[in-house]
């Protein structure tokens, strides 16, 4: 598996990355912000150059390479061959960022309201910041300091936003969804309303439906909506006065895969529940329901797939899907599966995180350790044909 | 209420051991520690300000660092090892060994997970899984 990896020394305690801003989360309870395109800019420098635009693709441009434009340059043999030699100099080692270069690229530092957060998120242009007490917001078009407010104050294990709803997984209180609005319209704002009062750590969007992730003896759940009026792209914040989506019904696990002993999560257009030693994954495409007819499972589910996952010794504890293959936490360690099929094994992380919905940074996987953050950009996906690409994958982006 | 043991001080509070939290009642979890442990558990939760309103937490410490302190309740299981005390405030306080997964009110606070990250007490991989209801290995 070939991955691009940016070093940055230092204590944190998580990172998130957005609209060419990069924050890192201290272990001292400090967000800082920093010009992401410039820092890789700068850390490009010290390699060759000819390495330096791909390497400053892959790392701020993400979805770059799956543009048809691209795509057609790598039908011809000699041109595959000389980007993957590129390729195999970025990738050949961590590029380590120093301090002068943190120092030029930092923009504010400001304390984190939430320290230590379970989780971060931005959905237009608003970042979000989670914990035990609650959801809190500050808009990204100002600077962070001061600027937060509470959203919304159920406890907040992990967020997920998307079609204009912030999905919160708020553990024994069970899913939430709350209508998220302009800022200015704060502190006024739609109530947050229950999808499931099932247990729920953690949550992620397949589609317009959401996933809730239970954990093990529960899997999770799939919260299932009507088809809605707009697709993603189109659903920005709603208005004050914007109704809930309808919530056609909420589906077990044991439903989906006929299994409940395992972790269920997702994205795109996929659902994965795990086992020891295996991963299930289904395609999952609630647009083919038909009227009338709630969730319409036989048609919403459309391809399933049984994978075995060797190195998954232990239970899984956490999971993402991602462009570039399937990320599986378990208690000691990280596994990545990859669109080849490969896997990967990361050393247990304080953090991680992917970017399912981001165009810029699809192909990101964020591994925070005790003494540094690991930024991974995985390439392989650009590479390999739709024949040889494992199902257990996002789908690429659509050319634009 | 049934007690394991005649309430004792704990700097300005009374505390005394439950029952039920150590005769292998199934639906509760169990203390692994002993009864003094418990309260030097609780105690620790006192004097380090780990309290909220009406909830305190606490932690055992072995060689500067939290270890295992109890079992979750053995019905729904699976049981598992916990390392975070929960205790509830009263006139007469109690506690027992918090399963995150049962109750996301259990859950500490930031300003005291913050506080076990900076002392070393817990790691901070574990203080995240802790923070997000997931049973995890010290």
């Amino acid at each position: 598996m070939q991955t691009v990896e940016v070093r940055i020394p230092g204590q944190f305690w998580d990172s998130f990355i957005y609209n060419d801003r990069l924050y890192l989360f201290t272990l001292n309870g400090d967000i800082q912000s920093y010009r992401w395109d410039k820092l890789v800019e700068s850390v490009a420098i010290s390699i060759d150059a000819d390495c330096r635009p791909l390497f400053w693709q892959f790392l701020a441009r993400g979805q770059a390479w799956y543009s048809r434009e691209l795509q057609k340059l790598l039908e011809s043999p000699k041109i595959l061959n000389e980007i993957n030699k590129l390729t195999d100099l970025i990738t050949s080692h961590p590029h380590q960022v120093s301090s002068k270069i943190l120092k030029e690229t930092l923009i504010e530092t400001t304390g984190s309201p939430a320290h230590p957060h379970t989780d971060v998120e931005a959905f237009h242009n608003t970042l979000y910041i989670s914990s035990p007490s609650g959801v809190r917001a500050a808009p990204l078009s100002r600077r962070l300091s001061n600027n937060f407010k509470m959203l919304v104050d159920i406890p907040a294990l992990r967020m997920a936003c998307s079609y204009g709803s912030m999905a919160v997984a708020a553990g024994s209180d069970g899913m939430y969804d709350q209508v998220l609005t302009s800022f200015e319209d704060f502190p006024r704002r739609p109530e947050p309303r229950q999808l499931s009062p099932r247990n729920c750590i953690a949550c992620s969007w397949s589609s317009f439906d959401v996933i809730g992730t239970a954990g093990a003896g529960d899997a999770g759940f799939v919260a299932a909506f009507a088809k809605p009026q707009k697709d993603e792209t189109e659903s920005g914040l709603s208005s004050i006065t914007t109704t809930s989506r309808q919530l056609l019904d909420v589906i077990g696990s044991d439903d989906l895969f006929q299994a409940s002993d395992g972790l269920l999560f997702g994205a795109d257009n996929l659902l994965v529940m795990t086992s020891l030693s295996s991963i299930y994954v289904d395609g999952w495409n609630p647009y083919r329901r038909r009227e009338d007819r709630g969730v319409d499972l036989q048609k919403s589910l459309f391809s399933k797939y049984a994978l075995t996952v060797d190195e998954l010794t232990d239970a899984a504890i956490d999971g993402a899907v991602a462009v570039f293959g399937v990320a599986i936490e378990m208690d000691s360690a990280l596994l990545v599966r990859g669109v080849s099929g490969d896997i990967s094994g990361f050393g247990e992380p304080v953090n991680w995180r992917t970017y399912p919905r981001s165009r810029r940074y699809l192909n990101q996987l964020h591994v925070t350790y005790d003494d540094y953050l690991s930024i991974f950009a995985f390439v392989d996906d650009y590479f390999i044909s739709d024949q040889a690409r494992s199902p257990a994958a996002a789908s690429r982006p659509r050319p634009r | 209420m049934t007690q394991a043991d005649e309430p004792a001080k704990v700097g300005e509070y009374s505390y005394f051991s439950k029952l039920d939290h150590r005769d292998g009642t199934a639906v509760k979890s169990q203390w692994t520690i002993s009864v003094s442990d418990e309260r030097a558990s609780f105690a620790l939760g006192v004097d380090s300000g780990w309290i909220i309103d009406q909830r305190a937490w606490g932690l055992y410490l072995k060689d500067g660092a939290a270890d295992y302190l109890g079992k979750s309740a053995m019905s729904p299981g699976p049981s598992v090892d916990l390392c975070i005390a929960f205790f509830q405030i009263s006139e007469i306080c109690h506690g027992y060994p918090s399963d995150p997964k049962r109750s996301v009110r259990e859950i500490p606070p930031d300003t005291v997970r913050s506080d076990w990250i900076s002392k070393g007490y817990l790691r901070s991989s574990v203080v995240r899984k802790l923070a997000r209801g997931i049973p995890c290995k010290l």
